[in-house]
């Protein structure tokens, strides 16, 4: 009766390598990112296809001056509303030295960059496009305080520990996750989002797979097709 | 909404027929039904108003009649002080007189069922498409079924065909996108008697508490897909020899996650062979298969990935041999593997364990007033090689129309696999650690029930006090030190007291009119006390229930009648302690709202083979202030609209 079902692949076991897949010239190719846990941003260069990762400030981390905005909230969720409950000022933020846009589990944020949500759901559709979505309004990141989630220990409770941080609001739409009914449920949008980077190239990105089949969320499949 | 209502009460009562005919009903609704056989209070074939053991029924008739899809529909709206509410993630947790679903055991056709959630059974896989009748003892009963009955046996008793041939096919559709497709075929020739049967259902997830500064517990029912197709075949090749076999499949997609669907999936079957070796001797031997598996569906990947298995294969003996008029001795034994493969054990382990059992029973009719029966139980459990005896003792004394029963049973509930073996992380929040000392939960059950039955009318009474020592529970989250995490374990917590007291009441008249009025009454309080030292994960029984049952049937012309069903179940309020799931994990005190729902439902027989029947569940608009874990799941006035046609009667 086993046969009906299939076999899990195992992330940890060397199957699956992260990063850039293809050859090095590629542009067009497969971005696979561990980005399960909370605590760091995955910076993506894409001109050198390299990958860094940086930690998120803990909430000891704030040892000098502090810039006045980044801090852990924990707040009470309803739906869009967000109630303060208390907050920890914390560290900047420190970024890769060379990146074009980072993710954490699924928010992403650009370098200087903007983004555009194209209405195609494959990078060809969109590459045939490329003109029409080059030509079309792009949104800068925003600082938002309540997008990149620190701690979710509390969330059957309806609460939950964010870090306030630079996201770009459209890309990360591309996952949702809903705590109304703990615990979240998730919702994709299916869409290739165009990045421009602020040296003016561009870069289509499809999320294809945001979670492994070990049920690890957070195991980034990525098409990109850059430049674009 | 008022304007709906009205449209929605004007519908139904425009298909009410408006001239009157003399006829006959067709099927007289028998509410009683003393004269009917039973099995599961003593393991024999018994009439109901014989029984030593009190057994509570739902007939054929009551289940046709209710329309019900499953046993949950069916068993709150049949049976007061029961209440079916949700655990933790939307999983269902029954309760039934004070008993949690992990109290009582569950039997289909006499067999255990493979599979738990939050340790009750899927009751979305106990469909009523197929099914006779239901028996209910309340109280202890381990000294006949093992394990787990410790508060109570629900028997499941599907049916054979009658008919040379029949062929139904029904639809149901309401609210929700809520849809039910069925279809029973049934063949009876000569010593073959077969019933297959075909369920789909579909209901869409819908939002009850959009307001997200309301504190629901829920916010939305999330919607599911079911199909469940069955066969059971029987073949008679001697006068006194019948062999059943049967196989059933179950399929449940959850729409919880749209993205990573779980799935539920039965596979069950079996053989039966009932031999009446004589008169005075019978002997029954039985193989059962059931395996419940729980899977992901990868939608992205195209995988579907099983992360739960249990299979049980067993194996039965029972013979009866009855000594002249006065008794009849009982004795049996079981044989079972139990298989657990689950993502709540560490690095995807599996456990197995052997359990064998012994019993015997001794029924004896002393006289036509007094009857006795004892038994006793020997279980043995491989996985840390433990024993548990029970037994139990009761009486019937009959006078004329008053039938009094009584008696003391103990039961038990051992420690399952997951109970002992668990360690997973919980819904991303805290450690559930198995443990492997745990020592069976053990019940003791006095019960006193009186009977009386004039004419029409029938009048029970019954009282059961249970002490539940040694009851598996978790306690209260701690901190592990090793590892920096918070954790709940399995524990013995010391006590549990529970009394519940059932009334019913209920009769039916015949008019001049040549209809039949039948209505039922029944009440349940409960008082379920457990001591301090456990963390509850689901909302105990409310004090107090009422259900209410009516229903009027007329056949207005030879080939046109009518049933009209009015269905009330009223569930006090209730206060109790919960503890939150996130830390600090404080307890707090939570306030569920009393609340009643009622349902008129109409059923139009056209000829013998087309039913027609339209439904308003919840008439009187009800909405729970807060929807809490045990609020029920309704929005309010629900309109249900169902079509069956029995294709050998056209």
């Amino acid at each position: 009766m086993s046969d009906i079902y299939d076999s899990p692949e195992d992330v940890s076991s060397g199957d699956i390598v992260f990063g850039f897949n293809g050859n090095p010239n590629d542009t067009r190719y497969t971005l696979k990112l561990n980005a399960v846990g909370f605590s760091q941003w995955i910076y993506v260069d894409l001109h050198n296809k390299t990958l860094t990762v940086k930690s998120i400030p803990d909430t000891l981390s704030l040892s000098g001056q502090w810039d006045g905005k980044t801090r852990w909230e924990l707040d009470s969720v309803r739906g869009a509303r967000y109630m303060y409950k208390r907050d920890i000022p914390v560290a900047t933020q420190e970024d890769a030295e060379k990146w074009d846009f980072a993710v954490h589990h699924f928010d992403v944020k650009t370098n200087n960059g903007a983004v555009y949500e194209t209405p195609y759901s494959s990078i060809d559709d969109a590459m045939a496009n490329a003109d029409a979505i080059k030509a079309a309004t792009y949104t800068p990141d925003e600082w938002m305080p309540h997008q990149c989630i620190v701690d979710l220990t509390y969330m059957m409770s309806w609460n939950i520990w964010h870090i306030s941080s630079y996201v770009n609001p459209v890309i990360t739409r591309w996952v949702t996750m809903d705590f109304s009914t703990p615990p979240p449920k998730y919702a994709v949008t299916n869409r290739v989002y165009a990045m421009r980077m602020s040296d003016g190239t561009y870069a289509a990105l499809f999320l294809d797979k945001y979670y492994d089949t070990t049920g690890k969320k957070g195991i980034l499949t990525i098409d990109v097709k850059y430049p674009f | 909404m008022t304007i709906r209502i009205l449209l929605i009460l004007l519908s139904l009562f425009t298909i009410m027929p408006v001239t009157l005919a003399e006829g006959v009903v067709d099927e007289v609704a028998d509410s009683m039904r003393l004269d009917q056989i039973v099995v599961t209070g003593t393991r024999t074939r018994k009439l109901l108003k014989d029984t030593p053991i009190q057994t509570r029924i739902i007939t054929s008739e009551d289940i046709v009649k209710s329309d019900a899809t499953n046993i949950m529909d069916l068993l709150q709206h049949e049976l007061p002080g029961v209440e079916f509410a949700y655990a933790m993630n939307q999983q269902t947790n029954m309760n039934m007189s004070g008993f949690s679903g992990q109290g009582i055991l569950i039997l289909l056709d006499g067999e255990r069922l493979a599979g738990e959630t939050m340790e009750n059974t899927d009751f979305l896989r106990l469909n009523m498409a197929d099914v006779d009748h239901i028996e209910i003892i309340k109280g202890a009963a381990s000294a006949l079924y093992g394990s787990n009955a410790v508060g109570g046996v629900i028997n499941i008793i599907t049916k054979e065909s009658q008919q040379p041939w029949m062929l139904n096919v029904n639809a149901r559709w309401a609210d929700h996108k809520e849809q039910r497709y069925g279809s029973v075929f049934g063949l009876n020739k000569g010593r073959f008697n077969n019933v297959v049967s075909l369920q789909h259902t579909y209901i869409d997830t819908y939002t009850v508490c959009a307001d997200m500064n309301d504190d629901c517990e829920f916010r939305k029912v999330y919607g599911r897909k079911t199909w469940n197709v069955k066969d059971r075949l029987v073949w008679r090749p001697l006068d006194n020899l019948k062999l059943i076999g049967h196989i059933g499949y179950f399929f449940r997609q959850d729409k919880q996650d749209p993205v990573i669907p779980d799935r539920y999936r039965d596979f069950s079957g079996g053989l039966r062979g009932e031999w009446n070796i004589s008169s005075r001797d019978y002997l029954e031997m039985v193989y059962n298969f059931d395996q419940y598996d729980k899977s992901d569906y990868y939608k992205e990947y195209n995988k579907d990935i099983r992360d739960y298995s249990n299979v049980q294969n067993s194996v039965r003996a029972l013979y009866n041999h009855t000594f002249g008029r006065n008794g009849t001795l009982t004795f049996g034994g079981d044989y079972m593997r139990d298989y657990l493969l689950s993502y709540q054990f560490e690095a995807g382990r599996s456990y197995h364990q052997y359990t064998t059992d012994l019993f015997a029973q001794y029924d004896w009719t002393i006289n036509n007033h007094w009857e006795l029966i004892g038994a006793g139980r020997w279980d043995y459990f491989s996985d840390k090689s433990t024993s548990h005896i029970t037994g139990k003792l009761g009486f019937r004394y009959n006078l004329s129309n008053f039938t009094l029963r009584g008696g003391y049973a103990s039961g038990f509930r051992a420690p399952t696999l997951k109970e002992k073996y668990s360690q997973f992380l919980m819904v991303g929040t805290i450690y559930v650690y198995g443990n492997e000392n745990l020592t069976a939960e053990k019940s003791h059950n006095f019960n006193l029930g009186a009977e009386y039955t004039a004419g029409q009318y029938n009048f029970t009474v019954s009282a059961n006090y249970n002490i539940v020592n040694d009851k598996i529970a978790t306690h209260l989250p701690q901190v592990d030190v090793e590892h920096q995490r918070n954790y709940i374990q399995y524990i013995n917590i010391k006590r549990m007291n529970v009394f519940a007291l059932e009334a019913t009441a209920q009769s039916q008249w015949q008019l001049s009119d040549a209809s039949v009025i039948a209505a039922r009454l029944g009440y349940c309080y409960t008082h379920e006390q457990v001591r301090d030292g456990s963390a509850n994960q689901y909302a105990p029984a409310r004090p107090h229930s009422l259900i209410v049952r009516a229903d009027w049937s007329k056949a207005w012309t030879k080939n046109y009648a009518t049933t009209l069903l009015i269905t009330g179940r009223y569930l006090s309020s209730l206060t109790y302690t919960k503890m939150q799931m996130a830390p600090p994990f404080s307890l707090y005190d939570i306030d569920c709202n009393g609340y009643s729902i009622w349902k008129v439902q109409l059923t139009n027989r056209i000829r013998k083979a087309f039913s027609l029947n339209v439904a308003l569940d919840n008439i009187f608009n009800y909405a729970p202030r807060h929807y809490l874990f045990n609020s029920p799941t309704t929005l309010g006035i629900n309109l249900m609209v169902g079509v069956s046609i029995d294709i050998d009667k056209l």
